[in-house]
């Protein structure tokens, strides 16, 4: 059972950690929203200032790139505070895990004190203590039948204290993989605008080739626009993987 | 950890719990002490959270973990209080007890737990133990060590518990829960002492408060008990120590400590460093 417990504690750290990654992650991406958003206006700016029919399309395809960031704007303050949620829950989740395994032990070695008063040959080792079916019973068990009441009263009393800690971690265990979904839900959707970001800078680029003297300008507007939703992608997958690492360790310690 | 019955006389009783032998090398021993009276306890210092199972454990072999009615804390470190959150799991109405400057601080082991701290004013306070008639008196013992802190006098018992004062460190494989020869038992107390109390003033008053109370036991939460002529021995010791000291007692080299560790403070350096 010990073990267990530990294989939770650190499976949680690890999670923990994850998240505050991810929290590091997502701060920075409102700061390329915003650039990307700068960057957009500059093309406004500029096919505004070609004067004829030419500039017209730009002009378009300019403020449908503008509006990209305003779009993408509430998923990326949505993403900024769930991984806020997604650490308080974790630090909740250790909390408890860290109580359950103080908790875990003395239930252990109350146990085996009372069979050993008992001269009994059980073991708290022949019960899964973190199982709730068998501590909601534990105090009922055949094997304490030479107990004292003050002895099933304590045993009773831990093994509810456990059964309500064990249902808390397994309540946060899901809460902790909703978020992490949904957080994932939110990154694929800002991935998505990136790539349609990516999509009218090159769009501007072939419009702009046309151009005599304003190529130039243009060009460099694209390379800056696709550098951005380059890095915006790089760390928006970063934090995906980082996601898909945190659930698969969850579904690992998940108790079943 | 064992448990011992240092005093039973009708319904009261006092416990020690102590002498873990399962705990880790780095976690310092520790003396639990319970009060017993007409099934109603309050637990002295009940430790930190790494022995909790322990202390849990022998203490059911006397009690039922519902009758915790109160705990007390006679000061503020984690050997005293870290477990206090999982205690307060186990009874919802549970009191805690700890000086008024330490409230705020204790509050910080709370787990998301809400535990009822009573603030003890500095002048001590006497408390009912549960809904008995049993009263213990908080006594005062700021800066021995920390700045806010209490003893604990039980009048039925006439047991005194001393928190820190009278601490020792004992070498592994000291079970013996008694001073038996004081004398020698000196050597585990005084580089405590001398270290961890900060004030022979603060140290010498709490003397004169033991010597009117003159209790037949007095309790350290570290090491071992003093009974009978080893109290007054113990007090006249603890009167004439010159405590409040570091560095072996070398001080005096340099009263102004501007050096530490063989250097000398020059803020000039601190460039080289960025």
């Amino acid at each position: 059972m010990g073990l267990t417990i530990t294989h939770f504690q650190q499976g949680i750290a690890q999670i923990f950690k994850i998240g505050i990654e991810v929290l590091h992650n997502t701060r920075e991406l409102k700061g390329i929203s915003a650039e990307l958003k700068l960057l957009a206006i500059n093309g406004i700016v500029h096919a505004a200032k070609i004067g004829n029919n030419e500039g017209r399309s730009l002009i378009t395809l300019s403020g449908f790139l503008s509006e990209l960031p305003v779009q993408i704007a509430p998923d990326l303050e949505e993403l900024e505070v769930r991984p806020g949620n997604l650490a308080d829950n974790i630090t909740a989740t250790s909390m408890a895990v860290r109580r359950l395994m103080q908790f875990s032990v003395a239930l252990e070695k109350m146990l085996n004190l009372t069979f050993k008063e008992m001269n009994s040959s059980f073991s708290s080792s022949n019960f899964d203590l973190l199982n709730v079916r068998v501590l909601e019973k534990l105090h009922q068990s055949p094997a304490l039948y030479k107990a004292s009441p003050d002895q099933i009263i304590n045993i009773k009393k831990l093994a509810e204290r456990n059964v309500y800690l064990l249902n808390i971690i397994n309540k946060n265990f899901s809460d902790i993989q909703s978020l992490i979904n949904n957080i994932r839900v939110k990154i694929d959707r800002a991935r998505r605008n990136g790539l349609i970001a990516d999509y009218m800078g090159s769009n501007i680029m072939i419009e702009s080739s046309y151009l005599q003297g304003d190529k130039k300008n243009f060009n460099s507007l694209v390379s800056n626009i696709k550098e951005l939703v380059g890095r915006l992608d790089k760390r928006l997958f970063l934090i995906s993987e980082k996601l898909s690492v945190s659930l698969n360790l969850l579904t690992k310690i998940m108790i079943k | 950890m064992k448990s011992q019955i240092l005093f039973e006389e009708g319904p009261h009783k006092w416990l020690v719990i102590g002498r873990d032998d399962d705990k880790k090398k780095e976690v310092i021993d520790t003396n639990e002490y319970v009060i017993i009276h007409n099934n109603e306890a309050i637990l002295l210092d009940p430790g930190g959270i790494e022995i909790f199972p322990q202390v849990l454990t022998e203490l059911t072999r006397h009690i039922s973990t519902e009758n915790i009615k109160a705990v007390f804390a006679s000061h503020q470190d984690p050997d005293i209080a870290s477990s206090l959150a999982l205690w307060a799991d186990l009874s919802t109405d549970l009191k805690v007890y700890c000086s008024w400057i330490w409230q705020g601080f204790l509050a910080h082991f709370g787990m998301g737990t809400d535990f009822k701290l009573t603030g003890i004013p500095d002048d001590g306070m006497a408390v009912n133990i549960g809904s008995t008639k049993a009263k213990v008196y908080f006594v005062p013992a700021h800066y021995c060590h920390s700045s806010g802190n209490f003893s604990v006098y039980d009048p039925i018992a006439d047991i005194l518990f001393s928190g820190d004062i009278g601490a020792a460190l004992l070498p592994p494989g000291e079970h013996d829960m008694f001073v038996s020869d004081f004398s020698s038992h000196i050597k585990y107390m005084e580089a405590f002492h001398l270290r961890w109390m900060p004030s022979s003033r603060a140290l010498r008053e709490w003397v004169n408060r033991a010597r009117a109370i003159n209790p037949k036991m007095i309790c350290p939460q570290h090491g071992s008990i003093f009974a009978g002529e080893n109290v007054n021995k113990f007090l006249n010791w603890l009167e004439h120590l010159d405590v409040g000291r570091w560095n072996k007692g070398q001080e005096d080299v340099d009263i102004y400590h501007t050096t530490w560790m063989g250097w000398r403070f020059d803020k000039s350096l601190a460039k080289n460093q960025i």
